[in-house]
């Protein structure tokens, strides 16, 4: 056996089954998802199991948009997500700039109030935020979960972003001012154009973690109108009955902006999420 | 290109900025009208809205896609006739409930009525959320209609008092695969040692296939009617605790009973997984015919059907003793509590209307014949949708049956909710799994529950 026979062989043992094993694992619980999204209530626990439905159905999916309302729950779903994405952005891009960029008193405390605001389970800060809210009259109101969500999302995005900038030398912006740029422009016109991978990273995060948000939701939202995708896929599951077919198509539902977006900017996240993790 | 591009993106921005903004514009009646029901709690102002109608707030806790169904319709049709009231639903998954009421208790946003369980309602009433209802009952003209079995259950569960209203009840049953047990040549089993025999031969662990599904997470009910059968009530004569105060869960005939039922496990008649299997995996060994035979109630008959088909499966009697006689927890009570949002002299008229109206015949009507309870009011049972029904006159055999004995499980322990769902659970896989004994279970259970007795006669 040549030398190149036996290199390929070990490659082969060593890296391409683990990785096709792992690929199995990771793929096989979506496959299943949509699979049995594609099935009948009956066939879902039908003996023999069926690895593809014997009657391909799309009925599951008619019945979310036609009965059950998730094209609104789908809106409200993208405007929560989309909104508290921009919001949050926006705010970790300058609030970012100015922890990695300044020093001033009480920098420190700032960084561990940071630290702390994350160590708290949304559930216990439940009731105070339910409260609030309610005085605010934003009970059934989708701006309530923006608001939570953009604060809750905030202080891990800022230090995302604080890791961005922390990466790129402060040279960068100072002769953009020394030829004539404003610090603001300088941010916008030389920081950003180089940040823009991790600005979308930061976005990704923020927009998954809020389109995947159920604990706020569960809390401030009654209405069926109001319902975001999380929420409506609850409903699914009765106390002694659960559509498991009807569940599937929806979480079908629920994957496809969420994988939209990482096709669209895998490339960028790639090295966006890593950016910051060393400092230049 | 890019302009277009971002020309597009500010276009669905912009749109969905607008969809907010709209729902928010139609969400501020409605978080008004939340803000206004904890300024009614607090006394400030009463929660009047649409002209002259008064809001009555419905939460149902049990939520799915039929039931929210059913209920929308029913209140549509309410509301277009009432000139006093809108009646308006909130459906609640099951599993999020406990931490919506308790949010809602804390925070003085409870809504006027909401639906509940039997073992959650002395929480409620532990907590002053709930009103007593015995005297709007005794003004109710159709006070007669409601199941006299269930009502004296209930009160039996508050010390005398009746804190909410039944609307119907679970039945505890067993299922049983039609086709499979045809397949098998066997018989429905009758009593637990016929059914000891079935789960011996028709195990078959090499195909995956079992005569019977046992649940491990959350056995309670079943399991509780397996002790009390097999050790013939040991003694039980109406309460768990004897003349002492002290609970006879621990006697030798139900350590006996104990090791019987967890030999089935590790004698591995059931799957391996059977010692983590709560409600959703059992029916699913059921549905897919890994099992074919259960202990449930008749709650979970919409899943049957949606799983195996109707026609595919049958209930039978729960399993009998060797004398005859079979044992069942006491009627288990859906329940419409009143939220005492108003405090102790509030009025609570609309409340008790809604309550009326979601217990009339045709409300339950539509409501049991799709979950599988059974309703309370009695008018159902004249019903031809009730006569026909595969289950409901098994049901009412059970009920009638003077081999049937009922087991008061002592749910006025505030406690007890919590003791079926972690101890009893923790204990119960800890000797599936050979960890403790039968009997080191049993003694805990004992001592846990006189604890709680003791407690609850202390601040009685």
């Amino acid at each position: 056996m040549g030398k190149k026979t036996k290199r390929k062989i070990t490659r082969i043992i060593c890296l391409h089954i683990p990785l096709m094993v792992f690929l199995f694992a990771t793929l096989a619980p979506f496959y299943w998802i949509l699979v049995t999204s594609l099935k009948t209530s009956r066939e879902v626990f039908a003996k023999p199991l069926s690895y593809w439905p014997r009657v391909l159905t799309f009925g599951n999916y008619v019945n979310l948009f036609t009965n059950l309302g998730f094209n609104r729950y789908f809106i409200n779903s993208m405007f929560v997500a989309v909104t508290t994405t921009v919001i949050v952005s926006v705010l970790a891009l300058l609030g970012g700039y100015a922890m990695s960029r300044y020093r001033f008193k009480g920098k420190g405390f700032v960084y561990i109030l940071l630290l702390i605001t994350q160590m708290f389970p949304a559930v216990v800060l439940m009731i105070p935020l339910f409260e609030i809210m309610n005085k605010m009259g934003l009970i059934n109101n989708l701006w309530s979960l923006v608001i939570n969500c953009s604060v809750s999302n905030l202080p891990f995005c800022l230090f995302m972003m604080m890791g961005y900038y922390n990466s790129i030398p402060r040279s960068l912006e100072e002769a953009a001012q020394v030829d004539g740029c404003s610090l603001l422009k300088a941010v916008f016109k030389v920081l950003l154009p180089t940040m823009r991978p991790s600005i979308v990273a930061t976005g990704a995060y923020a927009f998954i973690n809020t389109w995947n948000v159920f604990v706020y939701a569960t809390a401030f939202i009654t209405d069926r109108d109001k319902y975001t995708i999380p929420l409506a896929l609850n409903i699914f599951q009765g106390e002694f009955n659960t559509n498991y077919a009807g569940l599937a198509a929806g979480c079908v539902i629920a994957l496809v902006p969420v994988l939209v977006i990482f096709a669209f900017i895998q490339k960028h996240l790639s090295g966006g999420a890593t950016s910051g993790a060393v400092k230049g | 290109m890019r302009k277009h591009m971002a020309t597009i993106l500010l276009t669905a921005m912009a749109g969905l900025l607008l969809v907010g903004c709209a729902g928010s514009g139609e969400q501020t009646g409605a978080a008004g009208e939340q803000a206004d029901v904890g300024n009614t709690a607090a006394g400030e102002k009463t929660g009047q809205t649409s002209g002259e109608k008064q809001v009555i707030e419905f939460w149902y806790c049990s939520a799915n896609e039929t039931s929210t169904a059913i209920y929308e319709q029913l209140f549509d049709e309410y509301n277009s006739i009432s000139d006093q009231y809108e009646f308006k639903l909130v459906g609640i998954a099951n599993k999020d409930a406990p931490e919506k009421l308790a949010m809602a208790i804390a925070t003085n946003t409870m809504p006027d009525v909401f639906s509940t369980g039997f073992y959650s309602i002395m929480q409620y009433v532990t907590q002053d959320a709930v009103i007593p209802v015995d005297s709007y009952l005794e003004e109710w003209e159709d006070a007669d209609k409601f199941a006299p079995e269930v009502l004296s259950s209930l009160r039996d569960i508050g010390g005398g008092t009746l804190y909410a209203f039944p609307y119907a009840y679970n039945q505890d049953i067993s299922w049983y695969n039609t086709e499979g047990l045809k397949e098998l040549g066997v018989e429905v089993p009758v009593t637990q040692s016929d059914f000891l025999q079935l789960c011996e031969e028709y195990a078959n662990p090499e195909e995956g296939t079992y005569f019977f599904s046992l649940r491990g997470n959350l056995p309670y009910d079943n399991l509780l009617a397996w002790l009390f059968t097999y050790a013939d009530g040991a003694g039980y004569e109406g309460s768990y605790f004897d003349e002492n105060n002290q609970c006879i869960i621990n006697k030798p005939e139900f350590v006996e009973a104990l090791d019987a039922y967890t030999n089935i496990y590790k004698n591995g008649w059931v799957s391996g997984s059977c010692v983590t299997n709560g409600f959703n995996e059992m029916v699913a060994e059921f549905g897919a015919g890994t099992a074919q035979y259960i202990m449930h109630n008749s709650s979970s008959k919409a899943q049957h059907e949606n799983n195996l088909g109707e026609g595919n499966f049958a209930a039978a009697k729960s399993l009998a003793n060797d004398k005859g006689l079979y044992y069942n927890s006491s009627l288990q009570s859906l329940l419409f509590a009143v939220s005492k949002k108003h405090g102790d002299d509030g009025d609570y008229s609309g409340a008790i209307e809604m309550c009326k109206f979601l217990t009339s015949e045709k409300a339950l009507s539509s409501l049991c014949q799709v979950l599988g309870s059974v309703p309370v009011n009695t008018d159902c049972y004249k019903a031809d949708w009730f006569k026909n029904d595969p289950f409901m006159p098994l049901y009412q055999e059970i009920l009638a049956d003077e081999n049937h004995r009922s087991i008061q499980n002592p749910y006025w322990l505030p406690e007890y909710s919590s003791f079926l769902q972690n101890d009893m659970t923790a204990d119960f896989q800890a000797v599936l799994l050979g960890e403790m004994t039968s009997k080191e279970a049993l003694d805990r259970w004992a001592e846990t529950l006189t604890q709680y007795q003791k407690d609850y006669l202390d601040q009685k």
